[in-house]
This record gives C-alpha cells, structure tokens and sequence, in this order.
C-alpha cells in the first residue's frame, strides 16, 4: 500500500532519478482523486509544486539539500502554518487562517520537506475514534468500515494510504498512537518537553507533544530528528539542542531488557493479545530479555488523565470566544469538546476542596514513579497500543467506551515518556499496534525495537 | 448548541461520570507531592524573540485583519462588549 521506503524515495529525488515535482503533483493528483473516500485531507497547500521545484533547481546545480528534501507532509490541522487554515476540524475555527508557521513547521521547511496540506482530525482533538471532526469522520484505509482512531486520524490515515510521505501529528493521550495502531503504520510520541508546541493549537498543555507518522520506522526517526531541539522561546522543554537517531537503530536486540506487565493482559481483549505475545516471542528469539514489571496502578491512568486533561482544555478554549476570530466555541461545537468543557468548568468550579485537579496531580505522581521504577528495571516497556479492536464508523458508542481506548496510551503522557508503535500483526483483516514505551529521552531505544519489529513476518 | 436544555443536561451527566471513576479510584491511593509541571526547569526567564521587521509585522496585520469577525471603516477590530461590563 505505501510503496518503497522512505529513505529510498529521497535517495532517489537526491540523484534526480524521481524529480520533486513529479513526486509533490503525484501525490496532489492522488489526494484529489482517492481522498474523497478517506477523507484525511482538508486543505491542500497550492505552494507545494513551486517549492518542489526550489528543491529541484537546487539538486540541478549540485547545491546541498535538507534531510527531508522532496518529502511530502501532511499536517495534523492544530499546527499553525501560515496561509493554511488551522480549524482543529471545528466550527469554531472554519475560517482560521494561520498568520504564522509553528516552530515545528519552520524545522520542516529549513530541511525542504514540502508541506502537502492540512489533514483532519478529531474535533480539538476531543476524540479516539476519528469521527468527531466538524467536516465529517475519516476512513481507515487498512481496514474498511471501521474508525481509523484518533486524534490524528487523518495524518495516519493518509499515510496509511499513501497520500503522503509523512505527517505530524499531535499526541495528549495517545493520539498518534492509536491511529498508527488501527491505520497499520509507524507513529512515535516524543518525550514530552524534546519537541516545541509553539505554533501547536494546544489541548492540555502539560501533556501534548508534536510527533511524527510515518509508513517506516526510519521515517518516523527522520522527522524526529528535524522538530525535535530546544526552542529558547518555550517555557518547558528539555535542554537538549539536537538529537541523531538514524546511527543508532541498528536493530540489535542482545543486551536489550523488554518489560512486561500482566495488567496490559488484564485491560486488554484476548484477540489483540495474541498477536502482541507473538511479537513478544518474537523480540526474545531475537535476543532480548523479557522481564515481568509491576505496575500496580496502570488502569487509574485513564480516569486520572481525564481529571487533568478537562481543567487545562476549559482553560485553554477561553480564548474562543469569537471576538479576535472564529465563532464562540460553546455555541458551535460538537458533543465531546462540549462535554469536556463543561467537566472542566465543574471540576474547577468544585477545586476549593482541592478534590480533583490537585488530587489527580498527585495521583499523577504516583503513576509516573511506577513507569520510572518499571523502567529502571528494563529498557523498554513492550505490550498492546489500545485494549480493544476498533469500532464500526457510526456506531454509536457510550463516552466512557470511547474513553476505554486509552488506557494503555495514557500513561505515557501523565509520565512525560516517550512511546513509539510499530505494526505487529492483524486480526480480522484489522491492524494492530505494538506499543514500545521508553524512558525520557530514550527514544533510541524504542526505535530500536520498532526498528527490530519491522523484521518480523 | 449550547442552549438547548436537553442536550446541556445530557453532557453534563456524561461528563461527571469520570469525575466519578476518578473520585472511586482515588481513594485509597497514598499522598503523593503534585506533578503540574513534568520539567523541573521552567525557563522562566527566557529571552523574547527578535523584533520582527516592518515588513513583516505589517503582513501579520494584513493576515490576522483578514480573519478578524467584524471591523470598523477604519479596518480596526471591533468586538461585541462583555456582558459583564453592561
């Protein structure tokens, strides 16, 4: 479905043996005529061909050319690029059009990756399912008739399709996780605090970060490699100025501790987890050594993150109030951006008891110590992406169904970890996800096994 | 959307369903020092970017003028007042 790999495609428009332009107007053409039944793009950049053609005067005169050169991207649409509009598939932002480019964008530009377009997404990124979009549900390419996941619904799927090279999504509680889980593809949750948000239309400040979806691990590596690195202008990030990664996933497994958990088989539906302790068996035939960790606590991850996550979404949709731009957001947007609204308001409202927010901050604690401890122990922590199989698109499910789709995702982000998933399998004809969580700033790590991953039949 | 009575009153039970899985799991957690931020270094002092040049600034007004709801014949931004000032 997704072709030669991606190193081999910009090998092959750095010789000119594929020209930019020819690549950027294939995928345009694609776009045009497939995406209407995927519905993964909402606005495609008319600036794309003139800078593809930059990129190819540049690779004619022997000039040098970016890491990314050639590349087509598609945008997740709560990243700020100038001239496109950021609508987070709401109402609320329809006629938003960016006034400047995010950091991550300026970083892609400056390694001549071509932004292809704006892809759909979850409404403000208020979903799992890929269905709460103001401009309609996305399609899952890999698996017809059923939710491709979500948030970042459309950037995996349109990758999953082939529509474009690579895409930058945005994961809260495993945003870009699920989607490459359900999709089939390769999607990698940075550390948070080693990518900049600036320019990023934010959920929950303090657990979004910006990551990549990519149909291949060294894809995924590639653009970590370009947005990642400290923005002097952010308040929290890691004082890290560059990361290499493309040296260091040698997929060697000897020496490498895989962490297990029972609770991932306790959360998770029997079907899923067949195919994850096939690949477990696999990591260890490879010469990894799996090692049981107790995470006691694993399942209060979810109902913790949604405490937190409502009080800093309440806060930060305050400025949607229709003056500056956009419509007031409570009087055009849909039912779960609704509803997490008005949880916020109540939780903040009821926080003179200190009952929930701060509470949850220390649950969160809590959590975050026992990913530490469990991975002090091992390299990384192996197990299932989501617990369950993906739902019909249309099928009506309750809010804490939808909610149950991240309770493997969530600890993650309440940690500030790094995550990572890779394609492990299928059941029924439907793609499922081996998530690989790492300790900050060990990414190398995680795409040292998804990297391994890639091997297996 | 907003007002409609029946669908405010659905959210909100909906919404409060988590807040009472959350109150239910809580309770026999230990007492734990509270995570706000996930990076002890808060840069707090960080620099201001440069100053952008006219250029510059003056497409950035173009660009947001042209998105802004509703302006005045002198193409300022006008805003409705707030309630609470009336």
């Amino acid at each position: 479905m997704v072709g030669i790999s991606t190193l081999e495609k910009l090998k092959s428009i750095r010789r000119g043996d594929l020209t930019a332009v020819d690549h950027i107007e294939e995928k345009i053409d694609e776009i045009k005529d497939r995406d209407e039944g995927i519905n993964s793009f909402l606005e495609i950049n008319q600036d794309s061909i003139e800078k593809a053609k930059e990129i190819d005067r540049k690779i004619e005169k022997g000039d040098e050319v970016g890491k990314l050169a050639g590349l087509g991207i598609g945008i997740k649409s709560n990243i700020n690029v100038k001239g496109l509009k950021a609508t987070c598939a709401s109402k609320t932002l329809e006629n938003y059009t960016s006034t400047y480019n995010a950091v991550v964008i300026e970083r892609i530009k400056q390694e001549d990756g071509i932004i292809l377009g704006m892809n759909n997404m979850d409404e403000f990124a208020c979903g799992a399912s890929g269905e709460t979009s103001y401009f309609g549900p996305t399609k899952n390419p890999a698996a017809a008739g059923k939710i491709p996941g979500g948030s970042s619904s459309g950037p995996a799927a349109a990758v999953a399709s082939g529509l474009c090279d690579l895409a930058l999504g945005s994961d809260t509680g495993g945003s870009i996780r699920n989607p490459a889980s359900h999709c089939g593809i390769v999607g990698l949750k940075p550390t948070y605090g080693l990518v900049p948000r600036e320019g990023l239309i934010d959920l929950s400040m303090s657990f979004d970060q910006i990551g990549p979806l990519s149909p291949d691990v060294e894809g995924a590596a590639l653009l970590t490699e370009v947005i990642a690195g400290k923005n002097n202008t952010e308040g929290i990030m890691h004082d890290v100025k560059s990361v290499e990664y493309m040296d260091k996933i040698n997929p060697d497994l000897e020496e490498m501790k895989i962490g297990i958990s029972p609770k991932f088989r306790e959360l998770t539906d029997s079907k899923i987890m067949e195919v994850i302790d096939d690949s477990i068996d696999f990591l260890e035939g490879e010469g990894a050594e799996i090692v049981n960790v107790d995470l006691p606590n694993l399942e209060k991850a979810m109902p913790t993150y949604y405490t937190i996550l409502s009080v800093e979404f309440f806060s930060a949709t305050r400025k949607f109030d229709g003056r500056k731009y956009g419509h007031k957001i409570e009087d055009v947007c849909g039912d779960e951006v609704l509803r997490r609204i008005v949880r916020g308001k109540h939780i903040s409202q009821k926080e003179f008891k200190n009952q929930y927010y701060q509470r949850a901050l220390q649950v969160r604690t809590l959590i975050k110590k026992e990913l530490e401890k469990a991975l002090n122990e091992t390299d990384v922590l192996v197990g299932p992406t989501v617990p369950k199989l993906p739902h019909d698109i249309g099928e009506d499910i309750t809010p804490s169904d939808m909610y149950a789709y991240d309770y493997l995702t969530t600890p993650a982000n309440l940690g500030g970890l790094c995550g990572g998933v890779v394609p492990a399998g299928e059941k029924n004809g439907i793609p499922i996800g081996l998530q690989i969580q790492g300790s900050t700033l060990d990414e190398a790590s995680v795409l040292r096994v998804m990297k391994k991953m890639e091997e297996k039949e | 959307m907003w007002l409609t009575e029946n669908r405010e009153e659905k959210i909100k039970k909906s919404a409060e369903e988590i807040i009472d899985k959350f109150s239910e799991i809580e309770k026999n957690l230990p007492t734990e020092e509270k995570t706000y931020y996930l990076l002890s270094s808060l840069n707090v002092l960080r620099s201001d970017k440069k100053e952008s040049s006219e250029e510059k600034r003056k497409s950035f007004r173009k660009n947001f003028l042209r998105i802004m709801p509703e302006k005045d014949d002198e193409g300022n931004l006008k805003v409705e007042v707030a309630e609470w000032s009336e």
